[in-house]
Formats: structure tokens, sequence, C-alpha cells
């Protein structure tokens, strides 16, 4: 193993030496020219300069701020806020396909035709699995916040301390975290019938051999505690699958703690448990806050409620590839996604609020 | 004789017997002592907090691997013994056919066409990942900073609209933008069908969950101490020279995130690259492995060349099993070279976190 790590650092060292031979004469041509034309360009600005350098700091400040915000505040609006108040137009619309052309794929526009609320009303009153499955799925996201913090911040306490093999299992724990993909997904759906089929001819052997949900009703516990904890068990590859970046992120605010303070906790005797509840924790608090927007984030763009929701975007499973084949009821689908966007939206708000008790900080 | 033998064997015994009772004493004292006793009580603590740490990470990466090693197994088998019900993890018959196919579909090295850097998805892919994400990375730190540090009108609403965008799933706004991009050119750029759009779009801060991006480095820098800054403008620099030679250069751990995921996202990403039609443009992996129906053509021109691998079987195309396999193949084989990368970036992913620590 040594020797293979020995022999790839060989060989990236050399790539990076004949990437740095043919880059620095490239690097120093370019020096060659820019410094010039930099020298120049400060001396037609200097008046100018010399003018922004009487500004107060502050204000110098605030110009630079909006300077620096100006492409994100351009690139938000053309290529969000456009299409979010089209989107909103068309919640209040009955949108129509205007023209589709088959063979060039070219989709030509919509009309639309003002029908007040009845969508809303629709989706509310009428629709048979919206009100249910949304429902469901905001208590799946509620149900994943503390299980994913907690797991996340669990794993991470346990990477960061030292044992044999913290390599490799760091390496697994972030495998998730690089297959989390549509694209894998959509790929790994297509395969999962070849699963399907092996497990089906496995499940004689893994079912019988330990099926949680009896053991746990054979204990005589409750069956409300049944289901949650033997729900728990099954999703706990998701909660894996769902925890990657927190971790990452915890990890990272672990190995930002001062060491002083753990220092100083040992010379007074402290035992590890104590060091976790009162340095750990406080310090990484802030990072919850960090963490949980994210997971609630996550989870509700993995929870079941979109696939509702992409039912109505287009006919045929065309919502990505291949144009937009048969347009229906993309009124709907604005009005749905609205409605799950503004849930969303008081769900991380409670959350935050929640949260943002436990926060400590310790430089204030 | 007997007598005295036996009491030599008494007085040997007796001391035997002492020491015996000696050491039992001081195990009894060593046993009762207060450090003592509290030493051992932490070191099977250790012990046993070890074991539990094992087995449960032992457990947890066997749930992680399990799915990926059944993938695996099922890549390796032969396409013609897909539903064999005996096989449970070793296939039966082992073959590469199903990679052979999937590197195909994928167009990793494309040797027919002519051009080469626009048929290599392989090559493309590390192109646009590896751009995107420096962009990102600039883009992302300078309106991260500017949100931290930069007090201006306006600063607190447009952030939390940059955090709103985080909310909104992309399909929500699919038509509307699918609509709005080929008819109004972004400053007479237009983006559907443009190789360079997802670098645009990446500098406008629009890629992908830039919005994660920014908070990332606003926090980041945020917890930054303020004297680091106002010592830097005692000395005279301005904000341009405070934030590129003192805060961007303390802000590594959070380059180095916001690169490695910017990174594997745009591997990853399906949704820009199809929205901005870069499969004909510029064909990506990504683009290249949802399209299964390109697989009868590949297996007609495997039965033209003459390859007996997959005979017997006249529509073996159009199985779904087959294709799922394929589908399967296809995505581990492009997972492959971020598995690899993300083998030797690791150790100096975690150590570049662990150097940030600039607080203590």
């Amino acid at each position: 193993m040594k020797k293979i790590k020995e022999f790839f650092k060989k060989i990236f060292s050399q790539i990076g030496k004949g990437l740095g031979k043919v880059f620095r004469p490239i690097a120093k041509f370019l020096k060659m020219i820019l410094s010039p034309i930099g020298k120049l360009l400060g001396k037609i600005f200097a008046p100018l300069n010399r003018l922004f350098g009487k500004i107060k700091y502050e204000k110098r400040q605030a110009i630079w701020g909006i300077v620096f915000v100006l492409p994100l505040l351009i690139g938000f609006i053309y290529f969000f806020l456009i299409p979010f108040c089209t989107t909103i137009v068309y919640s209040f619309s009955n949108v129509k396909n205007l023209a589709y052309n088959d063979e060039t794929k070219q989709f030509l526009g919509v009309v639309t035709e003002w029908v007040g609320f009845d969508n809303y009303k629709y989706i509310w009153n009428e629709h048979a699995t919206f009100k249910q499955t949304m429902l469901s799925s905001f208590g799946n996201t509620l149900l994943n916040i503390p299980l994913v913090l907690i797991f996340s911040l669990i794993i991470a306490v346990v990477l960061n301390s030292n044992f044999r093999g913290r390599a490799f299992v760091r390496a697994v724990f972030f495998m998730p975290v690089i297959f989390n993909s549509q694209a894998i997904d959509v790929a790994m759906k297509a395969g999962s019938i070849i699963g399907e089929e092996m497990e089906g001819a496995n499940q004689d052997i893994f079912s019988n051999m330990f099926n949680f949900t009896d053991f746990l009703t054979n204990a005589n516990l409750p069956t409300t505690a049944v289901n949650f904890l033997s729900n728990a068990s099954e999703s706990i590859f998701d909660i894996i699958s769902y925890s990657g970046v927190q971790i990452l992120i915890f990890l990272s605010g672990i190995q930002s703690v001062p060491k002083h303070l753990y220092e100083a906790a040992k010379i007074e005797g402290a035992t590890q448990y104590e060091i976790f509840w009162k340095i750990t924790f406080p310090m990484v608090s802030p990072l919850m806050l960090t963490a949980a927007v994210y997971t609630a984030v996550d989870s509700l763009l993995r929870s079941e409620i979109l696939t509702t929701i992409n039912t109505y975007a287009s006919a045929g499973n065309v919502t990505y590839a291949g144009g937009l084949g048969g347009l229906t009821n993309y009124g709907i689908h604005s009005a749905m996604s609205l409605m799950f966007c503004l849930s969303s939206i008081l769900i991380i708000a409670i959350v935050l609020f929640l949260l943002s008790r436990l926060v400590f900080y310790y430089d204030e | 004789m007997t007598n005295n033998d036996v009491e030599v064997k008494v007085k040997e015994k007796e001391p035997f017997r002492k020491k015996l009772k000696d050491d039992w004493n001081t195990m009894v004292d060593s046993w009762k002592d207060p450090t003592k006793k509290k030493i051992r009580g932490k070191n099977t603590l250790m012990f046993f907090g070890k074991l539990i740490r094992g087995l449960i990470l032992i457990g947890l990466c066997f749930v992680i691997l399990l799915p990926i090693f059944e993938k695996i197994s099922a890549a390796l088998r032969h396409p013609m013994t897909i539903s064999d019900p005996q096989v449970v993890f070793i296939p039966s018959q082992f073959s590469i056919v199903n990679f052979q196919i999937a590197w195909e579909l994928l167009g990793v090295w494309d040797t027919s066409a002519t051009s080469f850097a626009l048929t290599s998805t392989l090559l493309n892919t590390v192109i646009v990942s590896t751009v995107t994400m420096l962009i990102q990375i600039i883009a992302t730190a300078v309106a991260g900073y500017s949100f931290a540090r930069l007090k201006f009108k306006g600063n607190g609403i447009l952030f939390y609209a940059v955090v709103f965008t985080l909310v909104v799933p992309n399909e929500t706004l699919h038509i509307a933008r699918y609509l709005l991009l080929p008819n109004t050119p972004f400053f007479g750029i237009n983006l559907v069908g443009n190789i360079f759009s997802l670098y645009i779009l990446a500098a406008f801060g629009q890629g992908i969950r830039s919005a994660i991006f920014i908070y990332l480095f606003r926090q980041f820098f945020k917890n930054l101490p303020k004297e680091l800054e106002e010592s830097a403008q005692v000395d005279g620099a301005g904000v341009i020279r405070t934030f590129w030679s003192v805060m961007l250069p303390n802000a590594r751990g959070a380059i180095v995130t916001v690169g490695l995921f910017a990174f594997v996202w745009q591997w990853n990403d399906y949704y820009f690259a199809n929205l901005l039609s870069y499969s004909t443009s510029f064909p990506l992996l990504s683009t290249k492995l949802g399209a299964t129906e390109r697989l009868d053509t590949i297996i007609n021109t495997w039965r033209a060349a003459g390859k007996e691998v997959l005979q017997g079987v006249e529509d073996v195309a159009q199985d779904p099993k087959f294709r799922g396999l394929i589908a399967n193949t296809a995505a581990l084989l492009m997972m492959l070279p971020l598995l690899i990368g993300y083998f030797f970036v690791q150790k100096q992913f975690v150590e570049s976190i662990e150097r940030t620590g600039i607080v203590g």
C-alpha cells in the first residue's frame, strides 16, 4: 500500500513539475505584458484613487461591498427572480402550450389565462394526495433534522479522534456525498430492477435471520415505539447519506476549537464526556444552525412531494431531457411548488428559532 | 528420616505460603487502592468505548459499502446471467462486457470522431468541473465576504434572498427558465448551446448550489477575528488588499471545502447541463449517462464488428433488466475518477481544515 502511494506521489510530483515548467514561462510572459499596463492604469487612475482614498473607510467598504455583490445581484435577477416571478404569474393562471415543434424540439411559448386562486383551491380542496404527501414529507423532514444532527455530530467527534484506519473510515463516510446526485439516482433507479431481483433471492436468508420489528414486538414495547424504532433503523442508510456534508461541517468546526481549552480541561482532570458537553458542544453549536438549514433544505428537496409536483410539469418524463413534450397543467404545478417553497421557509424559520436558543457564541 | 523430611517440606512450604499470602494481600491492597481503582475504571471504560466505537464504525461502514458492493458484483456479471437466482454476491460468470458497453455509452474515449477534445466526455467533464470550481470559489468568496464584513444598504435583504434560492427546487423554475433563456439573451449572449454558459452562470453567482457556498463563506468570514481586519486597515490596506492578502489566505478551509463540493456537484450535475443543452455542443459524462436509448446502436455496431459476446439473444437492448444493468455500470464508471481522486485529496483536505484554526 505504501509503495503504491509513493509511486503515485512520484507520478503526481513529476506531473506537477512538468506543469510548472510549462506554466512558469507563460506566467512570466503575462507578467511582462501586464505589469506596464498595470502601471499605466495606475497612473491614469491615480487622481481618482487619491480622491477615493479621501472617502471614509466605512463608506469605501460600502462601495466595495456593492461592487462585490453586483455580479451576484445581476445573476440573481436574471436567473432566479425573473423566472420566479413568471412562475408566480403562472400559478394564478391556466397555462396552455402555444406551440411545440416535435422535430426540432423547440418550445415556442405558452399562453396564460388569468384564473385567480382556482389552482390553489384545486390543490388544497380537490387534489387526492397533495395534502397528505405534503404533511408526511414535512413530518419526515422534521424527524430527519434532529436525527441527522445528532448522528453527524457523534460521527464527527468519533472521526476526529485518533484510531487505526481513520483515513479509510473517513473516506467511506464521505462516499455518499460523492454518490449523491440526480443523474446517479436516475441511473441507479434503473438498476434497481436487478437489485430487487437479488433481494428476492436473498430475502429468505436475511429477513428470517434478523427481523427487527418482530424482535421489538416480542420485547413488549408499545407499537408506536416499535414503529418509530423500526423506521429509524430502516432509514439508517438514508440518514448516513443525508449527513455527509453535515459531518464535514462539524468536523471543521471541532478542529477549529482552540486547543488551549482542551489542554486546560485535561489539566483540571475533566473526563471525555465532560469535555464533550462543556467544550466541544458549545463551541460547535453555531454550526448547528448551518447544519440544520442544510439538512432541512436537502431533505425537503429529496422528499416525495417533489415527485407529486413533477407529475404535473409534463405528461411524459421529460422534465429535463428532451424539452417539454406534452405540457399539462403547468399552472397547478406552479401553484404546488410555490406552496412547497412557502411552507419550507416556514419550517426552516421554526427550526432556526428553536435552535438559536441552543447556540453559544465564544467571542461575544 | 521420614520425620525430618516432612519438617523440611513444611519449612519449605511455609515461606511459600507466606509469599502467596503476601502476594494476595498486595493484590487486594492494590485492588482497593482508590487511585488505582480510578485508573482501572478509566481503562476498562476506554476499552469498552473503543470496542463500541469500533463496532459502530464497522457496522456503519458495512451499511454504506453493501449497496456499492452489490452494484459492483452486478456490474461484473455476464449480461446473460442477470436473472440467475442462485447468484448472491460472487458472479457465476465474470465478464467485463458491461463495462465495455458502458464505456461506449458514456463516450469516455470516443476514438471514431475526428476532433478529440469535443468527443472525450471524460476530458470535457474534467475541464468543465475544474474551471467552474475555480470560478465558483472566487465568485462565492467575494460575495460571502461582502455579506459578512462590508456593510451596505440592502446587505441583509439580498443575503436572505440568496438563502431563499436554496429552498426553491430547480424543477419549479424549469419551464420559466426554459422560456427565458433562449428568448432573452444575457448581455447579448445566448446561454443555450453555448460552451461557456456554465462558466458565465458560475461567475454571476448562479452556479450549482452557489447559495450554499456563499452561506458557508459568510459564516466563515464572520467567525474570523475582527482584529485581523482592523490591523490591516491600520497598516493602510484598502478593502481589496485586506480581502485578498489577509482574509482569503485565512479562509483556506472554506476554500477547500467549497472547491471539493463545487467540483463533485459539477461532475454529477445533470440539470444545468441539460437546461443549457450541453449534450449536443459539449457532451459531458452526466448527459450521456441518461441516454440509454443509444444502447441499440451501440450493440448493433458491436454485432456488425463481429464480436460474439452478446450473440444468442436478439433484442437484448430492449430488455429493461439489461438497460438497468448498463445504467448501473455506467454510473459506477462515472464515479470511479471521483473516488480515486478523493482518496488522494482526502488527507490534504482534512489537514487544510485543521490548519485554519487561527483562533487558538
